[in-house]
């Protein structure tokens, strides 16, 4: 196709707009990312050693040896279960994680956007560089 | 080799395909240039304002309407930058020149050769400018009834209207400079 001044310099100028903004996307995306990884693995490991250290795992295991009992009792199960787990970094953790899937699935699309203009970016600068 | 349509290239633009792009400025740049250079009669200011619109696409071409013609919306996109640059002008601009740059505000004719351009910049010049612009939008830009009457926010009956009178004005001017 043939490049005439005006196609170069807006084709410039988009190029140098396009690179900012996936940055600036990208810089987002893998921000929250970290962030709400960091938040889901943190509360629901500090939940995790709370469950070990008061055996809350044992105390259900009680309920579970016998199906009859939560049949029968599955109001004390369940008042037992959410007495012993800790339920604040619990929410927080569970709150991070569902937010995390939510991103993934919600940005499916911009990402593959996101990977071919990257793409196309690398190419172009790979063909400036050559000339 | 197959050519895609605009609507195509605005869709593979917007999934991120930005040498389709690309082929979309070099589809319209040279009508875009034509059409602006009349409006603001400075070759300069109308390759920036071409490429202000061409920058102004890109950044909402998420937004583009697909089902309605590209060409009409690309065309208003410019239309209104050469319009707040004209405003800029006239704000800044001496009372005399500002006068001047008020009235301009029709597209170029896209002839060739520069003795029977003129001709027709003129007899242009000489009929109304309602009937310069659609003049210059059905023949020069080829638009349809339709998207001019969308582009100009006039009813189609009186595009059709306009443009016989338009013609009808044009033939005037013609046979009178001919004689």
């Amino acid at each position: 196709m043939k490049r005439s001044n005006i196609t170069h310099s807006v084709m410039d100028k988009v190029v140098r707009f396009e690179e900012q903004r996936t940055k600036r996307w990208l810089a987002v995306f893998v921000i929250t990312v970290v962030v709400l990884t960091g938040c889901a693995a943190l509360f629901l490991f500090y939940t995790y050693a709370v469950v070990s250290e008061r055996h809350t795992l044992d105390v259900l295991a009680i309920f579970y040896e016998d199906r009859e009992i939560i049949s029968e009792f599955w109001q004390d199960t369940l008042s037992v279960a959410i007495e012993e787990l800790p339920q604040k970094p619990l929410v927080l953790g569970s709150s991070a994680l569902v937010l995390l899937t939510y991103t993934w699935i919600m940005t499916r699309r911009r990402r593959r956007i996101v990977a071919r203009r990257m793409a196309q970016l690398a190419k172009r600068k790979k063909s400036s560089d050559n000339k | 080799m197959y050519k895609m349509s605009d609507e195509s290239l605005v869709r593979a633009v917007a999934e991120g395909d930005i040498s389709a792009f690309e082929q979309l400025v070099g589809r319209y740049q040279s009508k875009l240039l034509s059409f602006v250079t009349y409006m603001v009669r400075d070759s300069q200011a109308a390759q920036d304002i071409v490429q202000e619109s061409f920058i102004s696409l890109y950044k909402t071409i998420d937004h583009v309407d697909t089902s309605r013609k590209f060409s009409s919306y690309l065309f208003s996109i410019v239309r209104n930058t050469a319009i707040s640059y004209l405003r800029s002008r006239i704000r800044h601009a001496p009372l005399e020149e500002a006068e001047s740059v008020a009235s301009l505000d029709v597209p170029e004719a896209l002839v060739t050769g520069k003795e029977e351009k003129e001709r027709i910049e003129t007899a242009l010049d000489a009929i109304d400018t309602k009937y310069k612009k659609v003049i210059s939008l059905y023949y020069f830009e080829d638009l349809s009834y339709e998207e001019m009457s969308r582009l100009l926010r006039l009813p189609v009956n009186t595009i059709r209207t306009h443009l016989r009178r338009a013609k009808d004005a044009l033939r005037t001017v013609l046979t009178y400079e001919t004689q």
